[in-house]
């Protein structure tokens, strides 16, 4: 009898995640050719990690706290205005960490060059992060649960401090995880705060002095810290499990605010919202005016938004799909390395885009050569948006993972079997069963895919064809050259457009949306035998 | 099935996004630039319409560039290369991206040390990299040279660009080559002994100094250009460092023709046009820069594009131990 | 509806073996219980008919096609198997009518609305064809897995521990109702439990399993009366172990004399079912009463022999004897009793 062990799905999954973290093994590579080249840098590396350290600390405290008490607030709570502040709380992720930066310059915000500096604005602009996550998860807690703390005998308050946080402690912690991976490979940021991180000596010694083998060995550096962030959620996650046996998904009834508490409530996120995204549109229209009345227009400012939107509209598709295969494959599997092999393939997103640029080009080129070689191409990679595609996946197939794996994974392999039993193919389970299940997380998957391709600009900056320039990349040319009108429009295009699939977003994950989620937990349990059919009932 | 329907779908449409995006470049003349990208076109113009050939114009950072241009070799598409920073040339042409040029009517042009002696690049403009105060409260004998800015009396009184800037580190790179490790690190030290504020732009820094931050800076002359010709009163004037020394600090921005290209003829002619005096003058207007034909009318530093290129590594180096960020 | 034919079938998780060498033939229409503790790898049976589990030896024959043997492994969604899990695994995100329906899809759009309504008749929900899963009580749900597994005509149904996650209360209705929709459409089906009770009132034939292995296989009557070994004696309901010596059809112990179904001579043992006990209150008796469990219409009780051993006997709850009292306990009037290692 042919042992259930290897299988196709568990070959398919591993040669994929392969393609897509192969650039990244070029990183520790860079070790081997040019083994020294790092120390001519190293005076760098003290400083940088030092800084790394800061913003590491600080984000994360930072983005935890924020996050995780308005997501409390608007959860547990009621207050006048809840529904809408609910969303409006999810705007800052349209906001790209630079271009608020610009706007802070702008308003010459006193200390703002500083690691503090860089910690607050980081903070304010990915705390929805840890926001979304930590929502979800206190919409999904059963009020069983929290009845049964308050039966024995904590209050309110300290039932939900002692019971519901340390409940939604995996998903508040995933999302401080992507928090960082971001604050970490962002380079526009700190750059222009002055803060020395490791994107920004990666950058120095790159950029400037053309050093291409110790920034990638800079990058390795880099790509260590951020796997051993991962290696501490993933531990902090410990062998607890978190799913409630949600019987049925009842939801814990608000607290209901008055007076003070109340006003309070309705004005901080208010404020918030208002510092982070209103007022930077306020002031980016402002100079659009400005810019469009003296004619300070990019020419090629059409090509550029239509540039933009097809690259994170195609990339939305692409990305999520290939994010579903790599979990489809992995659950089918049920192969440990398959697993873990798709959740190396993610690795991309903690590294700055440029990094994954480089890392990007040189296989790129290299297959692009051969395969002109053969067929006569020319620049079929990297003189098309093919290649720019590809590193778009290495970046940010992390995003789509995390959405469309907790979808997946929520669905118990019992439905899977009921759809076999009763007739239905592998493609079958997957169109009729986990697609119609899956489908937030897919379509939460697709939105950050698309305001992220969006806002990225240092791969796009290296891979784009001749005729591909985008909005962010005449953001990019317009600042380097002080050109704060000409930069304002399009980088008010870029947040406008970012609304629209944030707005959707908080759409997706409503109310509604929770109460399905309880819904499927109704099966729960059936996790709980999950566990034990790999050993004998 | 709808899967396969929906896969068929997917591809074309990705075959369609492909297809969109990406132009074709066979009759064009295809320039990669990493000069800035705003309020340059008249020259670009001005050639396509004489000429007949039309332009395309890809930006990018020189590195960018440069990593492209190695990356797509023999079939790029690019004819032309033009950067900012001498160091940028001389980078190009040791990688072999560029294709030397052998016209002695360009030559006579350019003046020898602002052009690459096998013929692979050739100076188009100069900037100078210069000290600047405040008309208010500096006058224009405080301070006249680099090391100057090092004096005690500036102290909390300098603003200075952030050190990762190419200017400056090309700046700090010309030192070291033609000063040597002890004197420039001296003159650095100095500098930060006088807690300069570092400020993000060339811009921030003359702002700073009109607002009253500070009262001496440094930075490429032709921001100040760009200042005055919006507000004439603009309270901050440049002082030509170094007069009696060596000269002002000046950086080069080179064009040179791109190895692998295929339509060299018409490269060549875009660099001489570049380089008449008529095309010069648009040049000049536009942006504030010096011509590479004219020169100064102020003594300027000799480039020394192989000297800078080298000392970059080391520049970066020394910068970030004197703590200048 | 088909048989089924289980024949050396085996399968093991590593080192552990859950199956062992299992021989077993269910007949067309029969309703068959396989009645095991935890871990006794019925469970894994089950999945091995229904194909979510490979056998490593052995052979499964469904309708007289070979599904799974040396060879040949038909997966699960081209064997006509329905089954219905212990949590009912029903589609959240689909009403009850698009569940039931749900094995139907490749059928004509008539063929399939038809099987789903009557359907959804033989289980009586139709009125509640329009909800979602998460809308319906435990019952419901469990009828609605069960018409799910039915409706596309299987050649046979699995049902894995169906009644556990019900209240207790409503489980023996719902057992009723079950049985009766099985016997109604004239299925052929596998039951799994621990339950011994569930299994002794539902099935035409038990099989009880112990370690991977099938121990005993007969009738409820024939299991519960004459049980293969001492170890099924005490499994399936409650039993006196008793030391004696058979001369003939008649064995003596030191309860009394019981007839023997068998006869025998020599030093035996013989399981002694607590009914097949009476006691009537007696300040000499030879026990004490130490425990009593009301049961309603029976009580269970636990007493102490002079002898020391403890002895369990059931009454109807007529009359009630207190904990402590001291009583004569001897066999029943015409208790026959069974020879047991």
């Amino acid at each position: 009898m042919k042992p259930d062990g290897i299988d196709a799905w568990a070959i398919l999954t591993l040669v994929c995640a392969a393609a897509v973290a192969a650039p990244l093994i070029g990183l520790p590579l860079s070790f081997a050719v040019a083994p020294g080249g790092l120390s001519e840098f190293s005076g760098l590396v003290p400083e940088a990690a030092g800084a790394t350290v800061v913003l590491v600390v600080g984000v994360g405290a930072g983005t935890l706290l924020l996050g995780t008490a308005l997501a409390a607030l608007v959860s547990f709570c009621d207050f006048p205005g809840r529904g809408w502040i609910e969303w409006a709380l999810v705007l800052p992720l349209a906001m790209p960490g630079y271009v608020f930066t610009l706007f802070a310059l702008g308003l010459d915000v006193p200390g703002i060059r500083s690691s503090l500096g860089a910690v607050s604005v980081f903070t304010l602009v990915l705390y929805p992060y840890v926001y979304l996550l930590a929502r979800a998860a206190f919409l999904a807690q059963s009020r069983t649960l929290l009845e049964a703390a308050r039966g024995l005998g904590l209050s309110r308050r300290a039932a939900i401090v002692r019971v519901g946080l340390p409940l939604a402690r995996p998903a508040i912690l995933g999302g401080v995880a992507l928090a960082l991976m971001e604050a970490l490979a962002d380079f526009g940021t700190v750059n222009l705060l002055g803060v020395q991180t490791f994107t920004d000596a990666i950058y120095k010694v790159w950029f400037i002095a053309f050093d291409r083998d110790a920034a990638m060995q800079l990058a390795t550096l880099l790509v260590s810290v951020t796997l051993a962030l991962l290696v501490l959620e993933r531990l902090a996650r410990g062998r607890a499990r978190y799913h409630q046996l949600a019987a049925r998904g009842d939801l814990a009834p608000p607290v209901r605010l008055r007076g003070v508490a109340a006003a309070v409530a309705v004005v901080a996120p208010l404020a918030l919202v208002g510092l982070v995204v209103a007022a930077p549109l306020a002031q980016l229209g402002v100079w659009s005016i400005e810019s469009i009345r003296e004619g300070l227009l990019a020419p090629e400012f059409a090509t550029a938004a239509r540039n933009s939107v097809l690259l994170a509209a195609m990339s939305a598709l692409l990305v999520p799909l290939a994010a579903i295969l790599l979990a489809y494959g992995a659950r089918a599997s049920r192969s440990r390395a398959a697993a873990g092999a798709a959740r190396t393939a993610t690795i991309g997103y903690g590294l700055p885009g440029s990094v994954v640029a480089v890392a990007v080009i040189v296989p790129l080129g290299w297959l692009e050569r051969r395969i002109d070689g053969i067929a006569g191409t020319g620049l079929l990679l990297t003189g098309t948006v093919i290649g720019l595609f590809y590193a778009y996946l290495v970046r940010f197939l992390a995003l789509a993972w995390g959405a469309v794996e907790s979808s997946l994974t929520r669905i118990p392999r019992q439905l899977d079997e009921a759809a076999r039993g009763l007739g239905a193919d592998r493609l079958d389970v997957l169109a009729r069963v986990h697609v119609p299940l899956m489908r937030t997380g897919m379509v939460t998957a697709a939105l950050l895919v698309f305001v992220e391709v969006m806002k990225e600009l240092p791969a796009t900056l290296l891979l784009r064809p001749l005729d591909g320039d985008t909005l962010a990349i005449a953001v990019w040319q317009a600042t380097t050259e002080s050109l704060f009108e000409t930069a304002s429009l399009p980088a008010l295009l870029i947040v406008l457009v970012g609304l629209l699939p944030v707005a959707a977003m908080i759409r997706l994950s409503g109310r509604r949306g929770a109460e399905l989620e309880a819904a499927q937990a109704t099966g729960a349990w059936a996790e709980e035998l999950e566990e034990r059919t790999v050993v004998p009932a | 099935m709808i899967l396969i329907a929906g896969g068929v779908l997917v591809v074309a449409a990705f075959v369609g996004v492909v297809l969109a995006t990406s132009g074709s470049s066979d009759d064009e003349l295809v320039i990669y630039s990493a000069r800035s990208h705003y309020g340059e076109e008249q020259p670009f113009e001005d050639f396509a319409k004489r000429t007949g050939t039309s332009l395309r114009i890809r930006g990018g950072s020189a590195s960018e560039l440069y990593e492209r241009l190695r990356s797509e070799g023999d079939d790029t598409p690019a004819d032309v290369l033009i950067t900012v920073d001498a160091a940028n040339l001389w980078r190009a042409k040791e990688a072999g991206l560029l294709e030397p040029v052998h016209s002695p009517k360009i030559d006579a042009a350019v003046p020898p040390d602002l052009r690459d002696p096998d013929g692979a690049w050739f100076g188009l403009l100069l900037r100078a990299r210069t000290i600047m105060r405040s008309t208010e409260r500096v006058g224009p004998r405080e301070v006249t040279t680099y090391e100057g800015l090092g004096d005690p009396r500036w102290k909390g009184r300098l603003c200075l660009r952030s050190g990762t800037s190419e200017y400056n580190v090309s700046f700090v790179a010309d030192r070291l080559a033609k000063d040597g490790r002890a004197a420039t690190e001296r003159m650095l030290r100095r500098w930060m002994a006088n807690d300069p504020d570092i400020l993000g732009s060339d811009t921030d820094v003359l702002e700073a100094i009109a607002d009253g931050e500070c009262d001496v800076g440094l930075t490429n002359h032709y921001y100040l250009e760009r200042e005055l010709a919006d507000d004439p009163d603009f309270p901050v004037a440049p002082v030509w460092a170094d007069q009696q020394g060596r000269g002002t600090h000046v950086n080069l921005s080179g064009i040179g023709v791109v190895a692998g290209s295929d339509k060299a003829d018409e490269a060549r002619r875009l660099i001489q046009y570049f380089l008449q005096a008529a095309e010069q003058r648009v040049f000049v207007e536009n942006n504030h820069e010096f011509p590479a034909r004219g020169g100064t009318d102020f003594k300027r530093d000799s480039i020394d594009v192989q000297g800078a290129g080298s000392h970059l590594d080391e520049a970066l180096r020394l910068m970030d131990e004197a703590g200048w960020n | 509806m088909s048989d089924v034919r289980l024949s050396g079938v085996s399968k093991s998780f590593g080192p552990v073996q859950a199956v062992r060498d299992v021989t077993l033939d269910i007949e067309r229409g029969e309703l068959m219980a396989v009645l095991g503790p935890s871990g006794c790898g019925k469970t894994t049976l089950l999945r091995t008919i229904a194909g979510f589990e490979r056998p490593d030896a052995g052979s499964v024959i469904v309708a007289d096609e070979v599904v799974a043997g040396p060879g040949r492994f038909v997966p699960p969604e081209r064997r006509r198997i329905g089954m219905v899990f212990q949590d009912y695994a029903l589609f959240p995100h689909l009403t009850v009518t698009a569940n039931v329906g749900f094995g139907l899809a490749a059928r004509a759009r008539d063929q399939r609305d038809r099987l789903t309504r009557r359907t959804l008749e033989l289980v009586g929900l139709q009125h509640r064809a329009d909800r979602y899963p998460h809308e319906l009580s435990g019952g419901e749900r469990q009828r609605v897995a069960l018409a799910r597994a039915m409706a596309p005509e299987p050649a046979l149904v699995l049902l894995d521990e169906p009644f556990s996650s019900l209240d207790a209360s409503l489980r023996s209705g719902l057992r009723r109702e079950v049985e009766l929709i099985l016997r109604d459409a004239q299925a052929t089906a596998l039951l799994v439990t621990h339950d011994q009770e569930e299994a002794l009132s539902l099935a035409d034939r038990l099989a009880v399993m112990r370690d991977g292995r099938i121990v005993q296989v007969g009738g409820p009557e024939e299991v519960y009366v004459q049980p293969a070994s001492r170890w099924a004696a005490q499994f399936v309901g409650d039993v006196n172990v008793l030391a004696g010596v058979a001369h003939g059809t008649g064995v003596e112990t030191e309860l009394g004399v019981f007839d023997l179904r068998m006869p025998a001579s020599g030093s035996v043992h013989v399981a002694v079912r607590p009914e097949q006990l009476e006691l009537r209150a007696d300040h000499h008796g030879n026990a004490e009463v130490v425990a009593r469990e009301f049961r309603g219409h029976d009580v269970l009780y636990r007493l102490r022999h002079e002898a020391g051993r403890v002895v369990l006997v059931q009454l109807p709850s007529l009359e009630l004897h207190e904990v402590g009292a001291r009583v004569f306990v001897r066999p029943a009037p015409s208790a026959v009793t069974t020879l047991v290692d």
